[in-house]
């Protein structure tokens, strides 16, 4: 693997960026944000950053509301979302729009997490 | 009758006596005075006795002819008289030669009758002295016979004289004495014959008394005719008759309310009965002269009275009494009739009373049904109520636990990269801790991952057509691992289609954990039973396990959350209220039956598609 493969993580929680970082930094190159704003900020610093992991809840913007607007500007971005619930409408309609590849359920499981972006980027 | 009494009547007797006598004198008298005036007028020796008979004569006619309008004393005494005068002129003129003489014993007998006692009995004393006188007148031949007549020395004796008053004293006395005693006699007959009169007559007018005294009217009817013989005063006042003469011409009927011929043979033949068999009582319906109608009770009683059959009919007039009764009786009927109307509002009453008695109770029962009805919806409501709450704040709770869960799973992971990298040393003694971490974060997961279950969110999943048969046989299969080599599936699926619209994630879930319950139950070997079958247009699906069963008091307990009987994290105590959950969800029931020790059965109804 000549290049790690940058992903940035958005969560409003910082022990969960935290972890995100510890677990899968070997693997990825992390870059974290703890709001939908910060991550849009991130961005649009590295426009190459090829996929973005966001919570789904977030106080102001929640996870869909953030990734819909990275989406309209980075539309190759791959974009993965987490919940603690199952699935749900707004994430079924994301799907089936495109906008966002999976959701992965709450607590992560890293491996789980891992596994899906070494497939994407094969 | 008034002759009879006349007979018995010594007055009458005496002047009959006295009356004959005169007749008879008179004839005897005026024959003897012509025979005696023929023999003078051929011997022409007239002397002035033929005056005095003459007189006599003449005086004896006129009374004679006169006799009936005179007194009995009269007649009597100049009987009397002319007997004394023809008698001692007679023996004046011819001394002892004299005929007549005899006659002087007739005096008494006259005397006695119409003279008392000692004054006939001196009266007949006189004439006999005055005979002694003039036989001493002719024994001292002071007194002559008249010529032709011859005198013998033996007329001329005083002693021929004492010896003929003797004889004619002795007659006369036994005359007087055996008339007087004759008399005295019959006046006693007489008086006791009156005074039995008067006792009978008292006694009658006692009868008649009372007889009238009563105030009962009392008819004498004739046994025989019926007609009426006699009634008492009573019966005159009852009736309102005039008189007994009056009542005696009326006929029963016409004394009857119904004055007809029928009435009266009514009444004969009961006359006729009281004859025959003795007292009769009955109630008639009488009518007084003036029409006006009253009640009595009569009383038939045959008897005899004078030697003749006689009925006695006493009549009481018993209209008070019969009114008293009638009225009685009206009150009676009125009371009864009253009783009557009474009792029947009252059955109405009743039966209305029992009527609504049986509304109101059919209204309980309706009432009760619904109050069971309301109590069940009401249970329905709480539970499905608490079940939302429930799954809203569990969902809640879920989505909270899980970001610490992420903390622990996270750090946990991150904690074994680096023990693996960093300090493969300690892994030995390290990993179990990690494991059992893991473990703990594992069936935290499995609880917010059930809970999340009842979150509203994921409604959203597609309705679909799914056939049972194939969602059964994916749970089945999912379950391989823990059936295989110890389970016996016995599938008899209905042959007809089994479509159902659903959830299709759901129904996988409904029955897997139904399934997995089963499977759980059963320890060792055991056979699960999967029967499904269509009524009415619900398919209905039996799972049957040959595994321990589910005691009485946790069957009912068996849908709560978080009830479970299972060994710790065998099981969260939710498969099955989330399975109940679902199926009601898609309008269908589960139904547990179980037998401790010899299996359950979970049948599902759920309502088939189309």
């Amino acid at each position: 693997m000549s290049k790690k493969t940058s992903v940035l993580y958005v969560d409003d929680e910082p022990i969960n960026l935290k972890l995100f970082e510890l677990n899968l930094v070997n693997i990825f190159n992390i870059t974290t944000a703890s709001s939908g704003f910060e991550g849009l900020e991130i961005l649009k610093k590295n426009p190459d950053i090829p996929v973005v992991v966001s919570d789904m809840r977030m106080p102001k913007m929640n996870g869909l509301e953030f990734i819909a607007k990275a989406k309209k500007e980075f539309p190759n971005t791959v974009f993965y979302i987490l919940t603690g619930y199952d699935i749900n409408e707004q994430i079924a309609d994301a799907l089936n729009d495109r906008l966002i590849n999976k959701y992965f359920r709450k607590p992560l499981n890293y491996k789980e997490i891992e596994t899906a972006i070494i497939e994407l980027m094969l | 009758m008034q002759n009879k009494a006349e007979q018995y009547n010594i007055e009458y007797v005496k002047e009959e006596v006295i009356n004959t006598s005169l007749v008879v004198a008179s004839l005897v008298g005026g024959l003897a005075y012509f025979v005696t005036l023929f023999s003078r007028l051929q011997s022409g020796s007239f002397n002035f006795s033929m005056g005095f008979e003459t007189f006599a004569l003449l005086s004896l006619l006129i009374v004679t002819i006169r006799r009936k309008s005179m007194g009995n004393t009269p007649k009597a005494a100049l009987m009397v008289s002319l007997i004394l005068f023809l008698s001692l002129s007679d023996v004046f003129f011819y001394g002892i030669l004299s005929t007549a003489r005899v006659y002087l014993i007739l005096v008494p007998l006259y005397a006695i009758i119409y003279f008392p006692f000692v004054r006939s009995l001196i009266l007949f004393l006189v004439s006999i002295c005055v005979f002694i006188i003039i036989g001493y007148f002719h024994h001292l031949e002071i007194l002559q016979l008249p010529k032709g007549y011859e005198t013998i020395s033996h007329s001329l004796k005083i002693s021929t004289w004492i010896i003929n008053a003797i004889h004619i004293l002795s007659v006369g006395l036994i005359i007087l004495y055996v008339t007087r005693k004759v008399f005295k006699a019959f006046s006693g007959l007489i008086l006791d014959l009156e005074l039995q009169n008067t006792r009978i007559s008292e006694s009658e007018r006692n009868y008649r008394e009372i007889f009238n005294s009563t105030t009962e009217a009392i008819f004498i009817h004739d046994a025989n005719s019926g007609y009426v013989y006699d009634v008492n005063d009573a019966m005159l006042r009852i009736y309102g008759v005039g008189s007994k003469e009056d009542a005696c011409k009326l006929s029963i009927a016409d004394l009857s309310a119904e004055n007809n011929s029928d009435t009266q043979r009514k009444a004969q033949s009961l006359i006729r009965e009281a004859v025959k068999e003795g007292t009769q009582v009955f109630e008639w319906s009488s009518a007084r002269k003036n029409g006006e109608l009253f009640y009595s009770e009569i009383s038939l009683k045959s008897t005899e009275i004078g030697g003749e059959g006689r009925v006695l009919a006493v009549v009481r007039d018993i209209t008070e009494r019969k009114q008293t009764a009638l009225e009685l009786e009206k009150y009676r009927n009125s009371l009864e009739m009253l009783v009557k109307e009474r009792t029947e509002e009252l059955e109405t009453t009743n039966e209305e009373l029992q009527a609504t008695n049986e509304e109101i109770y059919n209204h309980k029962e309706e009432l009760q049904t619904a109050l069971t009805k309301l109590q069940s919806t009401q249970q329905q409501l709480v539970q499905s109520e608490k079940m939302a709450t429930l799954g809203v704040l569990a969902a809640g709770v879920a989505h909270e636990i899980n970001n610490p869960l992420n903390f622990i799973h996270g750090g946990v992971t991150a904690l074994e990269k680096y023990i693996k990298d960093s300090a493969a040393e300690h892994l030995k003694e390290l990993s179990p801790l990690v494991e059992i971490i893991n473990t703990g974060v594992s069936r935290a997961v499995g609880i917010v991952e059930g809970l999340s279950h009842y979150s509203r969110s994921d409604e959203l999943q597609k309705v679909i057509d799914c056939n049972i048969h194939k969602i059964i046989d994916n749970c089945l299969l999912m379950l391989d691992n823990k059936i295989k080599k110890r389970i016996v599936v016995d599938r008899k699926y209905s042959i007809k289609l089994t479509l159902v619209s659903c959830k299709e994630g759901k129904m996988h879930q409904a029955f897997l954990n139904i399934l997995t319950n089963a499977v759980q139950a059963i320890e060792g070997e055991g056979t699960i039973t999967i029967t499904t079958s269509q009524k009415n247009r619900t398919l209905i699906v039996a799972v049957t396990d040959s595994g321990c069963g589910i005691s009485k008091q946790n069957i009912s307990k068996i849908t709560d959350p978080f009830f479970t009987t299972k060994d710790p994290g065998k099981g969260t105590g939710l498969g099955l209220s989330i399975t109940q959950n679902i199926i009601e969800e898609h309008n269908g029931k589960i139904i547990f039956d179980s037998e401790p020790g010899v299996g359950t059965t979970v049948t599902v109804r759920l309502p088939l598609n189309g």
